[in-house]
């Protein structure tokens, strides 16, 4: 472990930017929720996929908020980051990115990779799309199951193929979520990745959220987040671009090792989302509720609602549970992600004292 | 998957720490028995060779000049090294390497060359040792240099590669890289005595200012990870890989991060250039 003295300094510097933060928060990430369909099913999905209807803004629509947004709030520093839903399943698709493209945004996206020929590949190039995530979720027959879509890996990876031929992109990485069954499929797809030219995979664990819930038999076990946590450190000690992901206070032991960064839920600080039908919130993990949304792109200017709203977002949730309240690590991770709260019940869904910590 | 900067600055920073990583096979095992760190070695050019070869013999105060001549018959040289290796929880452990070295057969080589070696390197070679970025300090910045240079073999120059054997066995590989960890932590004072002084005499301003800027650690080799640490420019990575990128970064940090920041951008400079070679 790297030195305890150390990382409590820095989480203690930490915790005084976040405060600041608070007050002055600073957009770095705007999430584009370009649609909600999707071609796969995956149990975990936390957009709910395929069940909801998929209310869409157009491209003009699009085209008039990012002009705004540019001269509001500027262009520079910001990373439009693409989701869904499948982004690419909308036929306008490069014609909302090149718009960003033209105005100077840089911008990456999430993307199941199965929509990935040559032919797209080349056109996301061509958009100026900076990087990329591809979700592969384990080795071949757990993908497609985990998915359910038949044919899904295959497709996934000629997808990954075709963007390292077409080149010129700054990061293509894979993002792998774990599940209970997939766990032990770690050194094997690891092996797999290693032996192609992608810049990083990232490693998350199945979050209880959203499809997930209804499907607890996936979710790790606490010797199953001790093994994950092993895993990726031992991969980083070796200089492998391996990495987790950016949910959970992960306590001393792992806290920097894991990631290259220590813990901050950036939600309405750093991110802020727009959803399919536009309304503005924070990060599109969280939970769909009425209070959560604090605007709609149509209709409100989105530099004042993140300058005015988002109060919300910006207090520690940490003080509205007893538990959080009085325990000891709630200066560093002040009730944690905020997507994994239960705001029904006021308490973490996931906390990882006494598992990790 | 790629190695980058960053790669290589986590694992310095874990090397650091004497934490090594479980090679796949030893996990698959269950991992209950620790390895090293495989070994990457960079096998030193005849010059070079020869250049070793003449340091084990050097004449005090005379000129350094000979006349080499490039091998005709195949040599195997074997030598036993022990290296401590730290494992990943628990004590050190001994580890006895067997290096076997087989000098090239150039039946058709080049004509017998006369070599007249750089005096000033050969004077203060041991003085010099583990300068590996040439910046005439031994810091941190040079476990950095020397991790990069074993994973890509690349060099500033000759002479940081011949500064780069911190061991002089004649080869560079990780326990170069350990053997320079364990002198910026403050465990061994010399790369060759541990009873001496003479190389932390070496730690000179640039060095001693970081170690009074730290406010968290008395280690030295930490210095660039706690002097250097500012939130503002954690890099929070959602989905997205590196991004928002440097540029955002070098507008929040002072010139404590200034180094770093050269580095980083240097190296993606460098990968930039290589992928549109290609």
């Amino acid at each position: 472990m790297l030195d305890v003295n150390m990382k409590r300094a820095h989480l203690e510097q930490m915790r005084d930017y976040r405060q600041t933060l608070m007050k002055k928060p600073e957009l770095r990430n705007l999430f584009l929720e370009l649609t909600l369909r999707c071609n796969e099913r995956c149990l975990h999905c936390g957009s709910q996929c395929g069940d909801v209807t998929s209310e869409e803004i157009s491209v003009e629509q699009y085209r008039q908020f990012l002009k705004q947004l540019k001269e509001d709030m500027s262009e520079k520093g910001k990373m439009l980051d693409i989701t869904g839903g499948e982004p690419l399943l909308r036929k306008d698709f490069f014609d909302i990115l090149g718009a960003a493209h033209e105005l100077g945004f840089e911008w990456g996206m999430t993307s199941n990779g199965t929509l990935i020929d040559d032919h797209v590949a080349r056109e996301l190039k061509r958009t100026g799309m900076k990087t990329i995530s591809v979700s592969i979720d384990g080795l071949e027959n757990t993908h497609d199951e985990f998915r359910r879509t038949p044919g899904g890996y295959k497709k996934a990876m000629e997808g990954i193929e075709n963007l390292l031929r077409v080149g010129g992109f700054e990061h293509i990485q894979v993002t792998t979520v774990v599940t209970h069954k997939s766990i032990t499929e770690l050194d094997e797809l690891y092996r797999i990745f290693n032996d192609i030219d992608i810049d990083s995979w990232r490693v998350v664990n199945m979050e209880p959220m959203g499809r997930a819930k209804t499907h607890p038999e996936l979710l790790l076990t606490d010797d199953d987040y001790r093994t994950l946590m092993e895993f990726i450190r031992n991969k980083r000690i070796a200089g492998e671009p391996v990495s987790y992901g950016c949910s959970h206070y992960l306590g001393m032991e792992y806290e920097r090792e894991v990631r290259d960064w220590y813990f901050l839920c950036t939600a309405g600080i750093y991110t802020a989302s727009i959803s399919a039908n536009g309304d503005i919130a924070a990060c599109l993990d969280i939970e769909r509720r009425p209070e959560f949304v604090q605007g709609n792109i149509l209709r409100d200017r989105f530099s004042e609602v993140w300058e005015n709203k988002f109060e919300v977002f910006r207090r520690d949730l940490a003080d509205d549970n007893p538990t959080c309240a009085k325990c000891d690590q709630k200066e560093f991770c002040h009730g944690d992600s905020y997507h994994s709260w239960d705001f029904d019940n006021n308490k973490p869904q996931l906390c990882f004292k006494d598992i990790l910590f | 998957m790629k190695k980058s900067i960053f790669t290589v600055m986590t694992a310095a920073m874990f090397a650091a720490a004497n934490l090594s990583a479980i090679p796949s096979d030893a996990a698959d095992n269950g991992g209950s028995r620790m390895n090293v760190d495989p070994v990457e070695t960079v096998t030193l050019s005849d010059r070079d060779w020869n250049r070793e070869q003449l340091k084990e013999g050097e004449n005090d105060g005379q000129e350094v000049s000979t006349t080499t001549t490039s091998p005709v018959t195949t040599t195997e040289m074997t030598t036993l090294t022990n290296t401590t290796t730290q494992t990943l929880y628990g004590p050190p452990w001994m580890l006895r390497t067997t290096t076997t070295t087989t000098m090239p057969v150039l039946l058709y080589g080049p004509p017998p060359t006369t070599t007249t070696l750089d005096r000033d390197l050969e004077e203060n070679l041991e003085k010099m040792r583990g300068d590996v970025n040439g910046d005439e300090v031994i810091d941190t910045f040079d476990a950095i240099a020397l991790r990069r240079a074993i994973l890509f073999d690349e060099y500033k120059d000759q002479r940081a590669k011949l500064l780069s054997d911190i061991n002089s066995d004649g080869k560079i590989d990780v326990t170069d890289l350990v053997l320079l960890q364990r002198f910026l932590l403050g465990a061994i004072k010399d790369f060759r005595d541990n009873n001496s002084t003479s190389m932390s005499d070496k730690t000179t301003t640039k060095e001693k200012l970081r170690t009074t800027t730290t406010t968290t650690t008395t280690k030295t080799s930490d210095a660039i990870f706690t002097t250097s640490y500012d939130p503002r420019g954690d890099i929070v990575v959602t989905l997205y890989g590196i991004k928002p990128s440097i540029d955002r970064i070098r507008d929040f940090t002072d010139n404590s991060f200034k180094d770093i920041l050269d580095i980083v951008e240097a190296a993606e400079t460098e990968e930039t250039e290589q992928q549109e070679d290609k």
